[in-house]
């Protein structure tokens, strides 16, 4: 049975983490574990956990580290943090969110601090951009196969920037009708899957196909690179985001 | 063997796989098979494609009506293999590396509505399922119900539209000894607006009783005959050579030789854009057709005559006489455009092409008359041609505005260059139409009828084609002048898809280009243009082009090289070359580009060897580049077989003494017409 580890802490996204852990637990038949790595302050994950009738596992440590070495646990499938941020500002992306995400090796669904979406709503459509590359599909299908094994509905999003902007594109219409056809055949295993093409930034892209497509996840393979330059869409759908953003490790397989 | 096989494998990609199976479609004219043999995914195509059976899906498109596949087997021991297409017996081969299945399969060319495999193996790993349904990634909208019936004789499998009916009867015959066995499977196809099952189940009978061997052999003669009439040697550059005859193979297999055919934007190789006829067919495809094998195109323009009467309705809903051809079409003859599509910013956005694209009349009337010059065939143009010709002329008579100084415009057009929609006096559109008026007005003229005549020539000679005569340049349409001069290479690299790397506005706002279109008149009208115009109209012109459409690359090469400057042409020829070979598109698992691969022949026949039908004669004219060492070209004109053989020192031509041939030295740069001497040349 596939552990999803939610990683509740003191803030106010606490209730969220936990009710969208919760949510993607029902999903997949899972375990949920919520774990909190104290901290010096309020105590508010033990009143957030006992609200929700979920038993709280607390250890001491560096908190990055400590969540990523639970995440090691081989039946952990799924880990959820929260992005943490100001609820009324904008919403950068936490370091610790960020760290675990980069450390793990396990998909780390990271819930913003107020999102439009209810948290305790259940996990019905995710949003999946792809690249169309082998390194960056074949993990995100192998978690989105999961997923979709559970009846979510996924929609592909793809989006031609100056870096993938296709060489040919004869007539409107029906060129979008075969590329995304082949695309879908090509990266999506054969999975009967709606594939979205857009032009432009990939982060607005994604972040409209999630809007128009009312998603509930957005899922994003990512190479868990953070040097100067890398992970631009992750860090910028992470911060516009208000719905949870999915961030599969691309080496997981 | 050496530039007639096309190997896939034995390692395939996977993902590529449809691309590479799609390349070893077995058209006939009539019908295709599509698709593996022994891949039983939900992706991978296979079906029978017919042509000109159509049916409407729910959204109201009409699409082609996939019909029921014959080819599958099932493979117990799936080792490895690799795929032979002979180009030049029409055969698909699939042969095991060691032991294992070899499968041999074709669409008979000597039996339009027939087709057969053989496939060889140890006894118990092979089995053979019937017909089957159809599948593909396209959609199968067009396909509303499906059957299928067993009996000992043989099986039946239909599927059916709205509109038409295709019927696939299978008998098969399976031996074993000594622990081989050979399974011989006939397939005979056949489609109508109704049942056509019994003309499938005589057919079936016929092609069984003569048995696989016999009709191979058969098969194998007719390519043989086809061959001899179309090849095109290179010497010097075997890749080019390869991918030109996989481009001819698809051509040659492209049309039926009788009745009529709908030749689709991607023939009969996929389910691609719908299985629509654009102005592909009739400017790209049918050129091809009409020097080597006229009696198919002769079926591309039947497909067009009997749709006459649905272009004089299409004209006279606009309130204008004469016929409008549509910019896509199905199996009415009406306008089968779709209305809007769903653009790269997820708004709807309007197609204009079928409201707009006006060349689609005056590409068609070039198509028949183009027909007429390679073939001389002088009762189409005394009959169905000339009213094609001349009806379609009318039309455009009326559609043209008078200003007060007596010019004549054509406004709110789309040229070949769609990324700038509604514009006026489009140079592409309006040259065109002006050859297009004479040319009636000659057939006028030959007929007596002066003052229709007349009425053609003063309205081609007011006609405006935005040409500059002090900068040797014709404007691509009015106002291109005043927009962004922005040059492609300093957004990408060629080829790239500008309108989806810009957006539409931002393209349009520019003088960005998709595809040639000044210099697509400069292809098509070549002598006719005024001298010294195309060496303007290059510098005009290439540096904006994108080449954003596959039929770009190769017209581009042929008027480079008819400018004198071949090899400047090659990377673009390459690129054209292999558009399907290397999945340029990444969409070729959806069919291939015939367009493309008829702009491969013009760029060798039009542009490197400067062949063309003229009034005097044959015209022959090259600029060889100098990658190739040599270029023997067949084809046939005026009813007669002719080779013509170019190296860089010499042109020879055998042709019968009766062909008037004229030869221009090499060299010669934007000139006047070429002069004599006519007659056999060496």
């Amino acid at each position: 049975m596939t552990v999803i580890l939610a990683a509740v802490d003191d803030s106010d996204v606490a209730p969220s983490v936990l009710a969208t852990a919760g949510a993607l637990t029902e999903l997949l038949h899972g375990r949920l574990r919520a774990l909190h790595v104290r901290e010096p302050g309020t105590p508010f994950a033990r009143a957030t956990t006992a609200e929700a009738g979920v038993a709280l596992e607390e250890v001491d440590g560096e908190p990055v580290d400590a969540l990523v070495d639970a995440v090691s646990d081989p039946e952990v499938g799924f880990v959820v943090v929260g992005a943490r941020g100001s609820p009324e500002g904008p919403r950068p992306c936490g370091h610790v969110a960020l760290a675990v995400a980069q450390g793990a090796d396990k998909p780390v669904l990271v819930v913003p601090p107020n999102g439009a979406r209810e948290p305790t709503a259940p996990i019905r459509r995710v949003v999946v951009p792809l690249e169309g590359t082998p390194e960056s599909s074949g993990a995100v299908t192998e978690a989105l196969r999961l997923l979709s094994d559970a009846g979510v509905a996924l929609t592909v999003v793809h989006v031609f920037d100056a870096d993938t902007v296709p060489r040919f594109w004869d007539r409107s219409g029906y060129a979008e009708e075969s590329f995304a056809a082949e695309f879908a055949a090509r990266w999506c295993e054969g999975a009967d899957v709606p594939v979205r093409l857009r032009r432009g930034p990939a982060s607005t892209a994604v972040l409209d196909v999630a809007d128009a497509e009312e998603a509930d996840v957005i899922a994003l393979g990512w190479s868990q690179d953070l040097s100067p330059g890398r992970a631009r869409v992750v860090h910028a759908v992470l911060d516009r985001a208000c719905i949870p953003v999915l961030l599969v490790p691309v080496h997981t397989t | 063997m050496s530039g007639w096989v096309l190997e896939i494998g034995p390692d395939i990609e996977p993902r590529l796989r449809r691309a590479q199976v799609s390349l070893c479609a077995l058209a006939n004219g009539t019908f295709a098979v599509v698709g593996d043999v022994d891949v039983d995914d939900d992706v991978t195509a296979r079906a029978t494609l017919v042509a000109g059976a159509y049916g409407c899906g729910p959204d109201g498109l009409v699409r082609p009506l996939p019909g029921p596949a014959w080819t599958a087997l099932g493979v117990d021991d799936e080792g490895p293999h690799r795929w032979l297409l002979d180009l030049r017996s029409g055969t698909l081969t699939r042969e095991p590396l060691g032991e294992g299945l070899r499968v041999v399969r074709f669409a008979s060319l000597a039996r339009p509505d027939v087709g057969a495999l053989r496939a060889e193996a140890a006894t118990g790993t092979v089995w053979a399922p019937p017909v089957t349904w159809p599948r593909s990634p396209a959609p199968l909208a067009a396909m509303h119900w499906w059957s299928r019936e067993r009996s000992d004789e043989h099986d039946v499998a239909e599927t059916g539209s709205d509109r038409a009916t295709i019927v696939v009867a299978v008998r098969q015959r399976e031996q074993a000894a000594d622990g081989h066995s050979r399974l011989d499977r006939v397939a005979a196809v056949t489609a109508g607006p109704t049942t056509p099952r019994t003309a499938a189940e005589r057919a079936l009978d016929e092609a069984s009783e003569a048995g696989f061997d016999a009709l191979l052999d058969e098969h194998r003669s007719a390519w043989d005959e086809r061959w001899r009439h179309a090849d095109i040697e290179i010497d010097g550059d075997p890749d080019a050579q390869l991918a030109v005859r996989f481009a001819l193979f698809h051509l040659l297999s492209s049309a039926a030789t009788t009745g009529e055919a709908a030749v689709g934007a991607r023939g009969l190789t996929g389910l691609a854009y719908a299985g629509h006829v654009f102005w592909d067919t009739d400017v790209y495809v049918l050129p091809m057709l009409a020097a080597t094998l006229p009696d198919a195109a002769r079926a591309v323009l039947e497909y067009r005559i009997r749709r006459l009467p649905a272009a004089r309705v299409a004209a006279a809903a606009r309130g204008l006489p004469g016929a409008r051809f549509p910019w896509e079409s199905a199996d009415s003859g009406d306008d089968a455009t779709p209305r809007s599509a769903y653009d790269l910013d997820g708004k709807l956005m309007a197609i204009h092409t079928g409201e707009l694209a006006e060349h689609i009349t005056s590409d068609v009337a070039w198509a028949a008359l183009h027909y007429a010059d390679w073939t001389g065939d002088e009762a189409f143009l005394a009959g169905p041609g000339r009213s094609l010709v001349i009806e379609t002329a009318r039309y455009l008579q009326a559609r043209i505005r008078t200003d007060e100084e007596g010019r004549g415009h054509l406004d709110g057009v789309i040229g070949p260059d769609e990324y700038h929609v509604g514009v006026d006096d489009n140079a592409y559109t309006n040259g065109l139409a002006r050859w297009h008026l004479r040319r009636a007005a000659a057939l006028l003229h030959r007929d007596g009828d002066r003052d229709g005549a007349r009425e053609l020539e003063r309205a081609a000679d007011a006609l405006v084609d935005g040409y500059d005569p002090g900068s040797h340049r014709h404007e691509q349409f009015a106002g291109a002048w005043a927009l962004d001069p922005v040059r492609i290479a300093d957004i990408a690299e060629v080829p790239v898809a500008a309108d989806v790397l810009l957006g539409p506005e931002r393209a349009a706002a520019s003088r960005v280009l998709k595809q040639a279109d000044v210099l697509m008149l400069h292809h098509l009208l070549d002598d006719e243009m005024p001298a010294g115009s195309l060496l303007g109209d290059l510098e005009s012109e290439l540096p904006h082009i994108s080449h954003g459409s596959s039929l770009s690359p190769a017209i581009c090469a042929s008027v480079l090289a008819r400018a004198g400057r071949p090899d400047e042409g090659m990377p673009l020829f390459d690129l054209a070359a292999r558009m399907d070979l290397d999945d340029l598109t990444q969409r070729s698992a959806l069919g291939l580009h015939l367009a493309t691969m008829g702009g491969l022949w013009q760029a060798i026949v039009f542009g490197y060897a400067g062949i063309r039908p003229t009034p005097a004669g044959l015209r022959v004219d090259p600029h060889l580049p100098s990658r190739w060492a040599a270029l023997r070209i067949r084809l046939r004109y005026r009813g007669a077989p002719v080779t013509v053989e170019i190296d860089h020192g010499s042109v020879a031509v055998d042709a019968p003494a009766e062909i008037p041939v004229l030869v221009a030295g090499a060299g010669a740069l934007d000139r006047p017409p070429v002069p004599p001497p006519v007659g056999r040349s060496t």
